[in-house]
């Protein structure tokens, strides 16, 4: 029978957000605010083109069933500017985005790294070096997506919902109210089913690591495997691991691979709303076809601010986790510090006393009182100790 | 071509699962197809020519094909996804299988690190060409097909229009997949750079501090995660300078597509509906092109990754169970090495090894490092062949044993002590699983392990190992004997295994194990005099060869090499006393 693996790793993976830590997480973008600024009206910009462009494209059909030409150079001219020039504004966003994101992390890394070196001994006695590792490699990695795109994508996001609901109301109100049906259902698939998704994704990583830290120690051990003759219960726990990992990854991605087809439903119900409705407003005016497409294609934008707004939610979690144990070693104060004044150490002879020494880690006095050890240099010492019982938990 | 072969044998188990699928995504796409023709027969038909009575049944037809092309959809994505799960499942536990049987000079060769990168990353490349590699060539291509034939009954001038562009799509998607690899490459070498000097910076923490290194560190660590970040900037400067022009491409389609129109209503023969239905094939003709270089590599990838893992399938398990494998009812542990030969690729490690061992007897080894002595006692348990001459146990040859049985009756404890991350019961019963407590107990208490134990926060329930309490080294060491002596061996072997323990423990410990293994043969390797000199035997290995043997009486008064051992041994304790004094 295979046996339990023991969970040994148990770190939140996720947190509530802490806006007092997010705040000072920010700080490291602040020699970046003029980069940021500029990427901010750049991402206006695209985002302007990219709306722009379904608008020319119902003008230019618009054009095409009355059978008018004139304007049309015009239409579709405009359309290949706005694409080029939304072109041109993502790549310099990505790029300044990019460079402040990376070197502000970059800046957080050394921080953090500074600081670990002047941990005193007992800061390391009580942290396994691999928890210290993820701290510096992975933490710091989790918060590129919230550096990078996360602050400023939400703020654009927004702007663009808000636009996209402006300009429909404008083109057609009625229409737009109709199509706006979907967005409760939107929503629900959007966050709900996110939310569902991505803890189940989560359950999926936990047994991953499970499987490769059993892995990991059954390949070192493996020696000791062989000569102890252990390997077909090892073999048995291994599938056992494995078959957890298939479980749980088929009831993520059953979900997962639910979630487009749920937002194609969507998306489609609105768009048949619009034409029923819509055909009322055709038979008063045969023009508004351009108008009644425009909303169709508007309604098919809607989702996209909605999902990275729902994305940036979730990674806000994850990031909050790592945020709040990075921060957590920068606040442990090191106990071993330079007194104020120090002086700088001359040459010295090499002799050792050790006075009334009481040691932190077990508090008891390793020295008597009265007769003080005293090591005189060019004297090998021999320490001796009886083996120590237990190592205080780590 | 061989390896796609074989990786297609792993589907082969699944082959409903990958029909199935076929057939279902085969649906998805003429429903897809069919979509933007709806939506033309609505603008032409019913808007433009008023037969308004047919917009609820087309409105039914467009809601009822989303709901196929969802629910087929979404049952082909299940049954790929658990095909090539299960194909992974497979593998990654036929080849964890494999590897348990692998020789011990295997992992010589094979670092846990290499091997751990191919059972998890290569593996997920091989899963990932399972899931997604057949159905989505299969789907880009069905669709472009479709796509390019419903277009071209709409209009056959727009489609060709449009086609012309998609070849600089393919191309600038082309361009940037093979500048973007080794940039992504370069990222992750990096990575593991900024990795390692972390790791060696934070387990050698006390080093760095000691010798107040830290401003060093600093530096080296912030050249490294400088040039990290400028890596990453490296990335996403190429990125920017490809993906939103790629994009560009892709919705340039669209305005060409109505040029064509626009010069095709001149003519006078365009409906609108045809118009708008052909802008809702384009992306249909437009993304298999930027998808191709990405699934080119997909392939690409999964295939050296197969390749790798297939050598590990491949390499062979060098010592094989014998046929007509004999075990003896009850081992004895009669132990015989005659004219035995070993070495280790060309080195030749020992020459001509003879010795004999009764049940009951203990033999010692000693030597220098390197001279012999842990490769000796590996023998037994037959994790290396010999080239010639012979190992006998109660009067077989190992190599005539079978393979498990033999193991089973020799109790290991290693030099470098492993202990498992799990409670010191378990480990304690790693041999011998069944194991009652009450065994773990006693076994425990021969290897004077019971009273750290008992000090333990939570007793023999407390988990040990890597990821759980840290022992030290003596504590570990006992752990290890009596993890040996749970077994209850034929044949016991010490290798260099009281090295941490204090003399007096070490003491308790031999007179104690003396009492359980009274007819077991025992070896032992050690450096301490102290811990040999009451063997039957002791052997003093010298690269390889038996350089002197005999008891420790008749190695004295014989005055060589072991007599030299004792006399630097006991000088140095003395000198040190002295000092001390």
């Amino acid at each position: 029978m295979a046996r339990v693996i023991r969970q040994l790793d148990d770190e939140a993976l996720e947190k509530p957000f802490n806006k007092q830590q997010f705040v000072r997480l920010l700080r490291y973008m602040k020699p970046y605010k003029k980069q940021v600024g500029f990427s901010l009206v750049l991402m206006l910009i695209a985002m302007a083109c990219g709306l722009a462009n379904p608008f020319l494209m119902s003008r230019a059909i618009g054009e095409l069933r009355v059978q008018a030409t004139e304007n049309m150079p015009w239409i579709l001219g405009g359309m290949v500017a706005l694409a080029i020039i939304g072109a041109l504004c993502t790549r310099y966003r990505i790029r300044w985005m990019d460079s402040a994101g990376r070197r502000a992390l970059a800046t957080l890394r050394e921080d953090l790294f500074h600081h670990i070196q002047g941990m005193s001994f007992s800061f390391f006695d009580t942290r396994s070096a691999g928890k210290l590792l993820v701290r510096v490699i992975n933490d710091v990695n989790s918060l590129n997506d919230l550096f990078t795109n996360g602050i400023v994508n939400v703020l654009i996001d927004c702007m663009t919902i808000v636009l996209l609901v402006i300009i429909m109301l404008l083109v057609n109100w009625q229409l737009t109210l109709i199509g706006m049906c979907i967005l409760p259902l939107l929503l629900f698939i959007l966050f709900k089913v996110k939310r569902i998704m991505r803890l189940r994704w989560q359950k999926v990583r936990v047994k991953n690591s499970t499987m490769n830290g059993y892995l990991h120690e059954s390949l070192t051990g493996m020696r000791v495997t062989e000569a102890f003759v252990r390997e077909d219960e090892n073999a048995d726990t291994f599938r056992a691991v494995n078959s957890d990992i298939r479980t749980s990854w088929m009831k993520a991605v059953t979900i997962n691979n639910l979630f487009w087809p749920m937002l194609d439903l969507t998306g489609n119900i609105g768009t048949v709303l619009v034409y029923i409705f819509g055909v009322e407003f055709i038979k008063a005016d045969p023009d508004f076809l351009a108008n009644l497409l425009l909303i169709i294609w508007y309604l098919g934008r809607f989702w996209q601010p909605l999902n990275t707004l729902s994305n940036f939610y979730n990674s806000l979690l994850s990031a909050t986790a790592s945020m709040e144990r990075i921060f957590e070693i920068m606040d442990t104060e090191s106990d071993i510090q330079d007194k104020e004044g120090a002086e700088v150490l001359p040459p010295i002879e090499g002799r050792v006393t050790f006075e009334n020494v009481t040691s932190l880690m077990t508090g008891k006095r390793r020295c008597s009182k009265t007769s003080p050890l005293i090591l005189r240099p060019a004297t090998p010492s021999l320490w001796w100790a009886p083996p120590a019982p237990v190592r205080p938990p780590s | 071509m061989d390896t796609i072969k074989r990786i297609w044998g792993l589907m082969k188990p699944y082959k409903k699962h990958m029909i199935g699928g076929l057939i279902l995504q085969t649906v998805v796409i003429v429903a897809t197809l069919i979509k933007p023709y709806i939506t033309k027969f609505i603008v032409d038909d019913v808007i433009e020519g008023g037969l308004y009575d047919m917009l609820i049944p087309f409105c039914i037809m467009i809601i009822g094909l989303t709901l196929l092309t969802g629910g087929c959809n979404f049952l082909r994505s299940v049954l790929y996804e658990r095909m090539s799960q299960s194909a992974m499942w497979d593998l990654r536990t036929g080849l964890y299988a494999h590897l348990q049987e692998m020789p011990y000079e295997f992992y010589d060769k094979h670092r846990v690190g290499e091997i751990m990168s191919r059972m998890t990353g290569d593996i997920d490349g091989v899963r990932h060409l399972i899931a997604f590699g057949l159905i989505h060539v299969y789907e880009q291509g069905l669709r472009f097909v479709g796509a390019f034939i419903f277009m071209m009954t709409m209009s056959w001038e727009i489609t060709l229009l449009v086609l012309s562009l998609t070849p600089v799509i393919a191309i600038m998607a082309w361009l940037f997949n093979k500048k973007v690899r080794p940039l992504f490459r370069e990222v992750r070498e990096q990575n593991a750079t900024l990795n390692t000097i972390t790791q060696e910076n934070l387990a050698g923490m006390h080093v760095v501090k000691a010798y107040a290194q830290e401003p060093f560190e600093e530096e080296r660590f912030n050249k490294e995660n400088q040039k990290l970040a400028d890596m990453h900037l490296k990335v996403s400067w190429l990125w920017s300078s490809f993906v939103p022009f790629m994009d560009v491409l892709a919705s340039l389609c669209t305005p060409i597509a109505l040029l064509g129109g626009l010069l095709l209503t001149i003519h006078g023969n365009l409906d609108i509906g045809t118009m708008v239905g052909i802008t809702g094939y384009i992306w249909m003709l437009v993304d298999p092109m930027r998808q191709l270089p990405n699934i080119i590599n997909m392939v690409t990838n999964a295939v050296t990754s197969a390749e790798k893992l297939f050598y590990y399938v491949d390499f062979g398990a060098s010592i094989k169970e014998p046929e007509n494998a004999k075990t003896p009812v009850e081992f004895k542990g009669h132990v015989v090495f005659d004219h035995v030969n070993f070495s280790y690729g060309h080195q030749p490690v020992l020459k001509d090894i003879c010795l004999e061992a009764k049940p009951g007897e203990t033999i010692a080894v000693m030597g220098a490092t390197g001279s012999g002595k842990s490769t000796l006692v590996t023998l037994l348990g037959r994790f290396y062949d010999i080239q010639s001459g012979s190992i006998k146990i109660d009067g077989i040859d190992v190599r005539q044993h079978a393979l498990k049985p033999l193991r089973r009756q020799i109790g290991y404890v290693m030099q470098e002590t492993f202990l498992f991350s799990d409670t010191i019961a378990d480990n304690i019963r790693y041999g011998n699983p069944g194991g009652d407590m009450e065994r773990v107990e006693r076994s425990a208490k021969v290897a004077q392990a019971t009273e750290f134990i008992d000090h333990m926060p939570q007793g023999y329930e407390t988990v040990v190992g890597e990821r759980g309490l840290g022992l030290s080294g003596g504590q570990k060491q006992r752990t290890a004997i009596a993890r040996a002596v749970m077994i209850d061996p034929a044949i016991l072997i010490l290798d260099d295994s009281t090295s941490a323990v204090d003399m007096e423990t070490e003491y308790l410990i031999q007179q104690e194990l003396k009492e359980v293994l009274k007819d077991r043969t025992t070896f032992i390797i050690a450096h301490r005099i102290s811990s040999v000199k009451n063997a039957d035997q002791i052997l003093v290995l010298d690269n390889g060869e038996i350089a002197e043997r005999g008891t420790h009486k008749e190695l004295m008064e014989k005055g060589g090499i072991y007599y030299q051992m004792v006399m630097d041994q006991m000088s140095s304790a003395v000198k040190v006393e002295k000092e001390v004094q």
